[in-house]
C-alpha cells in the first residue's frame, strides 16, 4: 500500500511521550540506549536509562509455514492488530528447568515444606521438638548450660575429667565430647575429626562437581551437600587428607566465588 | 526459559496439539470454543464459534486444512482450519470424547461415550473434498458387551488399525478395515486419558489414572517402559528429539483448592525414556496439567492446566546439550 509521507510525519497517539524528553543512542555493539525522563508514584521526575540489545533470529521455514503466517485473523481475534495481544498472550516469569541425571532432584524439591513441620524443630535445651523458646526447661536448664560451656573451654585448655562426676547431668550433645576428649590418642566414634565444611559454593554446584573437586585428595566417608545453602561437609578417611584438602581448597576460586573451607564445627576446638 | 502464558480460554483446557510443521498449535477446552495459536510467540489466530458444550479433543489434518472437534453437546464439527469457517455437524447420541484424522487426510474418527443407553463407539467418516457432499459416518466399531468404554482412540500405521484406550486401563487394537479385535493388554487399571505415538508409530506412550505412565511396543502390546508416578497422570508425551519423555498430571481436579501447589505435583515431569528415570521438573500451572504436546521439532513443548493457561516452553539451549550420565 503506498503511503504518503504526510501518514508518516504524524506520529500515532500511543507513540507521544508529552513533555518529557526520550533519547535514544545506539553504541558500535547494537546496544540501544534510551534515556527517559518521567513522573514517578510520588510524583517525582525520574530518569530512567534502559539498556536495550535487538537481535535478529532468521529461521528458515517451510512454504507452508510462511504462508500461514501471513493469515488472516478469525473468530474472537478478528478485530485484532497483527502480533500477540496483551490479553491473550503473556511472557511469564523466569522458569529453570534443571537436568539432571541424579533422580533425586525430584524428592529434593519438597525439603523445605518439611522443614516448618514440628517434627524437625529441635529445643536447642531439652533436644524435644518444639522451638528453644517454649522450652519447658528453659528456666530451670538455663544456668546448668551456662556451667556446662564454661566446664568445656577448662576443658579444652587442659585436658582433665574432673566434671565428669557420676551422676551430674551432661547435655547429649557434650556426651560425645567428653569421651573423645579424654584422650588425645583416642579414635573418635565418628569420623568427626576429618571432617571439613566447605562454604560458599556456587548453587550450580551439583554433587558429581565436588566429588570430582574433593576426589583428589583422597577417599572420602561422606560428603553432604547443601546445595541451596551454599555449603557442604566432607568426611575423609584419613586426616592427613582433610588437611592437604583444606589447605588447598581454602580461598580456590570455584565457579565464580572462593571457597571458604575450615574444620567442621564439632571438632574446631 | 520464560514459558509463553496463553489465557484466551477461560475455562480449564482439555487438549492441545501442533499441527505436523509445528508452526499453529490447536487447542480445546470446557469453554466451548477451540482455539488456534501461533506457537512461536503465542500469538492468537482465530477461535472456532460454534460448539455448545464442552470440548474434549481437536484434531488437524496433515495439510492443515481441516479441523475436527468432539465435545460435549453431543456434535462432532469439522471446520476449516485457517477461517474458522465451520464446515459440518456431525450429530451424534452422546458426547464425543476423541476424535482423530487417518494418515492422508481422506478419513477420520470419532469417539462417542456411553450415555442414555448408547454404547460407546467408534465412528469412521470419510472426509469430502467440497464439504457441501460431506456425508455421516459410514461404520463403527461398537465396544462389546461387558467391556468398559473408550476413552481415547487414535490411528496405528499405514491406517491399518485403530488404538484405543478404554475407560478400566485396557488397550485394544482392531483392524481399522474390519473392525475385529486384533490385540489386548490390560496393564493399567484405570482410565487412558492419554496416548500418544512415537514419530515413526512403532510403540506408544498411555497415561492413565492410576498414575502410571507406560511405553507400549504397538505390535506386541508389550509393555517396553514403565514410569511410575504418585499422582493421576493425565498427559505424557515422547520427544520426538531427544531420549525423554515428559508426563503431566497432579492431584484430582476435584481436590485442587484444598491442597498446596508444591503438594500437588503440578510440574511437567522430564523422565529419560530409556533408564526410566527422572531428570527434571518444569513448574508453572497451579492446578493438574491436562495436556501436553511436543513441538515436532523437539525444540519446544506446551502445556495446558486446569487452571486454564497454556504455557508455550521454548527449551535453552542447555536442555540440548544435556548428557544423562550412562551416556556419556
Amino acid at each position: 500500500m503506498p503511503a504518503t509521507d504526510k501518514e508518516f510525519a504524524k506520529p500515532s497517539w500511543g507513540d507521544d511521550v508529552d513533555d518529557f524528553e526520550q533519547d535514544t543512542e545506539k553504541d558500535e555493539d547494537g546496544i540501544f540506549t534510551v534515556v527517559e525522563e518521567k513522573v514517578n508514584e510520588d510524583g517525582k521526575k525520574v530518569k530512567v536509562t534502559r539498556k536495550i540489545k535487538k537481535k535478529l533470529v532468521k529461521e528458515a521455514v517451510s512454504h507452508a509455514v510462511a504462508e500461514r503466517k501471513k493469515l488472516k485473523k478469525f473468530g474472537a481475534s478478528k478485530n485484532d492488530p497483527s502480533g500477540p495481544q496483551e490479553d491473550t498472550t503473556n511472557i511469564s516469569e523466569e522458569i529453570i528447568l534443571k537436568l539432571s541425571s541424579n533422580n533425586k532432584e525430584g524428592i529434593k524439591v519438597e525439603e523445605p515444606k518439611e522443614k516448618a513441620t514440628p517434627s524437625n524443630i529441635v529445643c536447642r535445651y531439652c533436644k524435644g521438638d518444639h522451638w528453644t523458646i517454649k522450652c519447658p526447661y528453659k528456666n530451670t536448664m538455663l544456668p546448668e548450660r551456662n556451667k556446662m560451656s564454661e566446664s568445656r573451654e577448662s576443658m579444652a585448655s587442659s585436658v582433665s575429667n574432673e566434671d565428669a562426676k557420676p551422676g551430674k547431668y551432661i547435655p547429649p550433645n557434650l556426651r560425645n565430647r567428653m569421651g573423645s576428649g579424654r584422650g588425645e590418642g583416642e579414635k573418635p566414634q565418628y569420623e568427626e575429626e576429618n571432617t571439613i565444611r566447605i562454604t560458599n559454593i556456587s548453587e550450580d554446584t551439583t554433587d558429581r562437581d565436588l566429588n570430582e573437586l574433593i576426589r583428589r585428595f583422597g577417599p572420602t566417608q561422606r560428603v553432604f551437600l547443601k546445595r541451596d545453602k551454599g555449603f557442604a561437609f566432607v568426611t575423609f578417611v584419613k586426616r592427613e587428607d582433610a588437611e592437604r584438602a583444606l589447605n588447598t581448597l581454602n580461598g580456590y576460586g570455584y565457579d565464580s566465588l572462593i571457597l571458604h573451607v575450615e574444620w567442621s564445627n564439632r571438632n574446631r576446638n | 526459559m520464560r514459558p509463553i502464558l496463553l489465557n484466551g480460554h477461560t475455562r480449564s483446557l482439555t487438549k492441545i496439539k501442533y499441527n505436523r510443521e509445528g508452526d499453529l498449535l490447536f487447542s480445546v477446552s470446557k469453554d466451548h470454543t477451540p482455539t488456534v495459536w501461533y506457537s512461536h510467540n503465542g500469538e492468537r489466530l482465530g477461535t472456532y464459534e460454534g460448539h455448545n458444550g464442552t470440548c474434549w479433543d481437536i484434531d488437524v489434518n496433515g495439510s492443515t486444512t481441516r479441523v475436527l472437534t468432539g465435545s460435549g453437546d453431543n456434535t462432532c464439527r469439522l471446520w476449516e482450519a485457517l477461517t474458522g469457517k465451520e464446515l459440518h455437524v456431525f450429530e451424534t447420541r452422546s458426547a464425543v470424547r476423541s476424535v482423530a484424522f487417518a494418515f492422508g487426510d481422506e478419513e477420520a474418527i470419532f469417539v462417542t461415550d456411553a450415555t442414555m443407553g448408547n454404547k460407546s463407539t467408534i465412528h469412521f467418516i470419510k472426509i469430502a473434498e467440497n464439504p457441501q457432499e460431506q456425508q455421516g459416518p459410514y461404520k463403527t466399531i461398537i465396544v462389546n458387551d461387558g467391556e468398559s468404554k473408550f476413552s481415547i482412540a487414535r490411528w496405528g500405521y499405514l491406517n491399518k488399525t485403530i488404538v484405543a484406550g478404554h475407560d478400566d486401563g485396557t488397550i485394544s487394537i482392531y483392524d481399522a478395515e474390519t473392525g475385529k479385535l486384533l490385540r489386548k493388554a490390560k496393564d493399567h487399571t484405570s482410565t487412558i486419558q492419554d496416548l500418544q505415538f512415537s514419530t515413526d508409530l512403532s510403540y506408544f506412550i498411555t497415561a492413565s489414572k492410576d498414575t502410571n505412565s507406560f511405553i507400549y511396543d504397538y505390535d506386541t502390546l508389550k509393555i517396553l517402559k514403565r514410569y511410575p508416578t504418585e499422582r493421576p497422570v493425565n498427559s505424557a508425551a515422547i520427544s520426538p528429539l531427544k531420549e525423554h519423555i515428559i508426563l503431566g498430571g497432579g492431584q484430582d481436579a476435584m481436590s485442587v483448592t484444598t491442597t498446596s501447589v508444591t503438594a500437588g505435583k503440578f510440574e511437567v515431569r522430564f523422565f529419560h525414556k530409556i533408564f526410566q528415570e527422572e531428570i527434571g521438573r518444569v513448574k508453572g500451572h497451579f492446578g493438574p496439567i491436562n495436556t501436553l504436546a511436543f513441538h515436532p521439532s523437539g525444540k519446544s513443548f506446551a502445556s495446558g492446566g486446569e487452571d486454564g493457561y497454556i504455557r508455550i516452553h521454548h527449551l535453552d539451549p542447555d536442555y540440548f546439550t544435556f548428557k544423562y550420565d550412562e551416556e556419556e
